[in-house]
C-alpha cells in the first residue's frame, strides 16, 4: 500500500487554523482563568479574528491553487467572503459582549460559538469538495443550533427557535447529503472540480445528476430560506436572541450561497438546462413572498426576517443568471447584503428593552429621541431599498443586469417589480422614525459603547460598498468571479 | 450474481425502509429505538454488499451497540411511557416480531457474505491452486500437462486474494485514505464534534448549576 503524504499548502487553511485556534485557546483561558474572564475572552476573540482577516492576505497575494487534495479553494472570492464574514462575526461578538451577558450568557461560551460557527462558514465559502461543504455546514449549523436557544432562560421562544432551527435543520441536512450521494453516484466524484470535468466530458448520467441537484438546491435552498423552505425562518428569527439573528441573517446566506454559486454555477455549469429554470422559479417565489409577507409585518424583528428571506430571492437571481456576471453580482450582492443587514440588526438591538420585542410604534419620533440613530437607520433602510446612489442599488443592477445579459428578462422583471414592492415597507420604516411625533411615554434611547462601535463599522461598510467606492468593490467581485473555477 | 446483488440489496433496502417507517409509526418509545437497530443492521449488510465489511462492522459496534444501548438506557431511565404498554399483549407481538426480524437479518447476513463469495472464497480458492500446485510438482510423470494449469489456477486465485476496485476495502486502505486523501475533512470533523460537546455543556448547564446550588443548601 503506497502512503502518499498529504498535499497540505498552509496558507490555504491559514485563516480558517486562526479562527479554529482563536476558539480553542478563548475556551482553554476561559476554563482555567475564570477570574475576568469575560472581558479577555471578547477582546482575544476579536484579536484572533483580526488575525485571521490578516492571514487571508497571504492567500489573496500568492494564490494558492486547490490544497488539501482539492479540498480547500481559497481563491479571491473566498477571501473576499471571509473577509466579510470575519468581520461581520467580529460585530456580532462586540454585540453579544452586551446583549447575550445581559440576557444571563456567559461572554466565553457566546464567544466561542460565534468563532466556531466563523470557521464553519469559512470552511463552507472555500470548499472545492462537497465533503467540505457538508461539514463546514454542519459546524457552522450545530454552533448556531446552541446559539439560538442560548436566551432560553429569560425567553422561552428562545428554546422554541433553537428546538425548531434544530429539527428542520437535521431534515435539510438529510436531504442534502442524499443530494450529494445522487451527484457522487452521476459523477463518480465528490471533487467540485472533477465534477464539473465529468459533465463537460459528458460522462455524468444527467437523471442522477438532475435529482442531486435537487436535493442539494433543497438543503441548501432551506439554510438561505428560498420560499417553499423558508417557514422557520420568521419563528427562529423572531425567538433567538437578536444578536444570534443577526448573524443567521447575514453568516448563514452568505456562506450558504457561495456554496450554491460552487456547487450550481461553478461545477454544474455544464448541466444548466437540469437546475436553471428551477433555481429561476425559486427566485421568482422568494422575491414575491418574502416582500409580500414583509409589508404586512408589525414587529421589526420579523420584518427583518421577511426581508431577509426576500434578499435571499434577490441573490438567486445572479444564481439563476449564470456565467461570470452572475457570479460576480452575487458576489458583491453578498458583502453589500451583509453590512445593511447587519447595521439593521443593530439598529433593532439598540432599540430593544427588556421586556419585549420592538414594533413598528416604537420608531414613532426616532429622529428625535436619537438623530444619528435615526440617521443611521434610514441610510439602512434606503441601502435595502436599493435607492441610488447606496450599495443595494448597486447589487440590484449588477443582479438584473446578469439576469437580461443571460436572456432571462422576466427574471429581471420580476426583481424589479418586487424591489418596488419592497421600497414600501423600507420607506415606511423611515417614514415612521422621522415624520411621526413621538408616544408620551417614549423613553430617550441611549447607545451603548460596544453598539456604536458596531453601527459604525456597519455604517462604513454599507458606505464602502455605495457609489462611488463600491465601484472598487465591484472590480474587485469581478476579478474574484472570473476567477472561480 | 448480478441479479444475486440486485436480489440481496432490495430485500435489505425493503427491510431498511419498512424498519425506518416503523420506527417513526409506532407509539412505544423502546419499539422505535429497536426498529431503528434493525434499520441500522440492515444498512450495515448493504456496506457488506458494496465491499465495505469494516464499515458495516463499525456502523454496528458503534451504532446498534453503543448509541442505541444510550438510546434504551435514557428510555428506561425516564421511564417513557412504559407502564401501560408492556402489559399490552399486541406491543409484546410487535417486540417479538422486531427481535425475529433483527433473526433473521443477521441469518440472512451470514448467508450474503457467504454466497457473494468475496470474503469467505478468496482463501479457499488460494488453498485449492496450492493443492492443485503441490500435486502437479509432485507430478507422476503421467500428468505433466497438470502443471501450467495447475500454476495458472494459482496466480488466478492470488490474484483474486487482492483487493480489487468494486470489491472489499481493507481496514488499512480506509487508514491510508483517511490520513491522505481525506485528512482535511478528518480534522475539520473534530471541531464539528467539539462544538456539539460544547453545545451539549451549555445546554445542560443550567441544570448542573441548580442541581449544585441545591446540593449545598442541603448539605448546609
Amino acid at each position: 500500500m503506497d502512503f502518499r503524504p498529504p498535499d497540505m499548502n498552509l496558507w490555504a487553511a491559514l485563516p480558517t487554523a486562526v479562527v479554529g485556534a482563536t476558539a480553542l485557546v478563548t475556551l482553554l483561558l476561559s476554563v482555567l482563568r475564570p477570574a475576568g474572564a469575560a472581558r479577555r475572552s471578547i477582546s482575544f476573540t476579536l484579536f484572533g479574528l483580526a488575525l485571521a482577516a490578516v492571514g487571508c492576505l497571504p492567500a489573496a497575494i500568492f494564490r494558492p491553487g486547490p490544497s488539501f487534495q482539492g479540498m480547500l479553494v481559497l481563491d479571491p472570492a473566498a477571501v473576499l467572503l471571509s473577509l466579510l464574514l470575519l468581520g461581520a462575526t467580529a460585530v456580532c461578538v462586540l454585540l453579544a459582549s452586551r446583549y447575550l451577558v445581559h440576557d444571563g450568557v456567559d461572554a466565553a461560551e457566546a464567544a466561542v460559538l460565534l468563532t466556531l460557527g466563523c470557521a464553519g462558514m469559512l470552511f463552507m465559502v472555500s470548499a472545492g469538495n462537497l465533503l467540505m461543504v457538508f461539514i463546514g455546514l454542519e459546524t457552522m449549523s450545530v454552533a448556531l443550533y446552541i446559539l439560538a436557544g442560548l436566551a432560553g432562560a429569560r425567553d422561552r421562544t428562545s428554546h422554541e427557535a433553537a428546538l425548531k432551527y434544530l429539527l428542520l435543520g437535521a431534515f435539510a441536512t438529510g436531504f442534502l447529503v442524499y443530494g450529494m450521494a445522487f451527484v457522487y453516484g452521476a459523477t463518480g466524484s465528490l471533487d467540485l472540480r472533477e465534477i464539473g470535468a465529468r459533465i463537460a466530458g459528458g460522462g455524468a448520467a444527467p437523471g442522477f445528476l438532475a435529482v442531486g441537484l435537487a436535493l442539494l438546491l433543497i438543503g441548501l435552498g432551506f439554510k438561505v430560506a428560498l420560499v417553499p423552505f423558508h417557514m422557520w425562518a420568521p419563528d427562529v428569527y423572531e425567538g433567538a436572541p437578536t444578536t444570534v439573528a443577526a448573524y443567521m441573517a447575514v453568516g448563514v446566506k452568505v456562506a450558504a450561497f457561495m456554496a450554491l454559486l460552487r456547487v450550481f454555477n461553478v461545477a454544474a455549469g455544464g448541466a444548466a438546462a437540469s437546475w436553471q429554470a428551477a433555481v429561476a422559479w425559486l427566485a421568482v417565489l422568494t422575491m414575491l413572498v418574502g416582500n409580500l409577507v414583509a409589508l404586512a409585518q408589525t414587529s421589526l424583528k420579523r420584518l427583518l426576517a421577511y426581508s431577509s428571506i426576500a434578499h435571499a430571492g434577490y441573490l438567486a437571481v445572479g444564481l439563476a443568471a449564470g456565467g461570470a456576471a452572475g457570479a460576480q453580482a452575487v458576489l458583491f450582492y453578498s458583502v453589500a447584503y451583509g453590512f445593511m443587514t447587519l447595521g439593521a440588526f443593530v439598529v433593532l438591538l439598540a432599540l430593544e428593552r427588556a421586556d419585549d420585542k420592538p414594533q413598528l410604534d416604537d420608531l414613532r419620533g426616532l429622529r428625535r429621541r436619537h438623530p444619528l440613530l435615526a440617521a443611521a437607520l434610514a441610510t439602512f433602510m434606503f441601502a435595502l431599498a436599493g435607492i441610488p446612489p447606496l450599495s443595494g442599488f448597486l447589487g440590484k443592477w449588477l443582479l438584473i443586469s446578469a439576469a437580461v445579459q443571460a436572456g432571462q428578462v422576466p427574471l429581471a422583471v420580476a426583481a424589479v417589480l418586487c424591489s418596488a414592492i419592497a421600497a414600501f415597507y423600507y420607506l415606511r420604516i423611515v417614514v415612521y422614525s422621522y415624520m411621526r411625533e413621538p408616544a408620551d411615554d417614549a423613553s430617550p434611547v441611549t447607545l451603548a459603547a460596544e453598539t456604536r462601535q458596531a453601527l459604525a463599522a456597519c455604517l462604513i461598510g454599507t458606505l464602502l460598498c455605495s457609489f462611488p467606492f463600491g465601484l472598487w468593490l465591484l472590480s474587485a467581485a469581478g476579478w474574484a468571479a472570473g476567477a472561480l473555477r | 450474481m448480478t441479479t444475486g446483488f440486485a436480489i440481496c440489496f432490495l430485500v435489505l433496502a425493503a427491510v431498511a425502509l419498512a424498519a425506518a417507517a416503523k420506527m417513526i409509526f409506532s407509539h412505544h418509545p423502546v419499539h422505535s429505538a429497536l426498529y431503528l437497530v434493525l434499520n441500522l443492521c440492515a444498512s450495515a449488510l448493504i456496506y457488506v454488499l458494496l465491499g465495505a465489511p469494516f464499515i458495516a462492522i463499525v456502523q454496528v459496534a458503534v451504532y446498534a451497540g453503543a448509541i442505541m444501548v444510550l438510546f434504551l438506557f435514557i428510555i428506561m431511565y425516564l421511564n417513557l411511557g412504559l407502564a401501560q404498554d408492556v402489559a399490552d399483549a399486541r406491543s409484546r407481538r410487535a417486540t417479538a416480531l422486531a427481535t425475529a426480524g433483527l433473526l433473521a437479518v443477521l441469518l440472512l447476513a451470514g448467508g450474503v457474505v457467504r454466497w457473494s463469495g468475496d470474503l469467505a472464497g478468496r482463501p479457499q480458492q488460494v488453498a485449492a491452486g496450492q493443492q492443485a500446485l503441490a500435486a502437479g510438482q509432485a507430478g507422476l510423470p503421467g500428468a505433466p500437462a497438470a502443471t501450467p494449469d495447475a500454476q495458472a489456477a494459482l496466480q488466478a486465485a492470488r490474484a483474486a486474494a487482492q483487493p480489487q476496485p468494486g470489491q472489499a476495502v481493507t481496514v488499512e486502505q480506509i487508514g491510508v485514505a483517511l490520513f491522505s486523501r481525506y485528512a482535511l475533512p478528518f480534522e475539520v470533523a473534530s471541531l464539528l464534534i467539539l462544538v456539539a460537546m460544547i453545545g451539549a455543556l451549555v445546554i445542560a448547564r443550567p441544570q448542573l448549576q441548580r442541581e449544585s446550588a441545591l446540593r449545598k443548601e442541603v448539605s448546609s
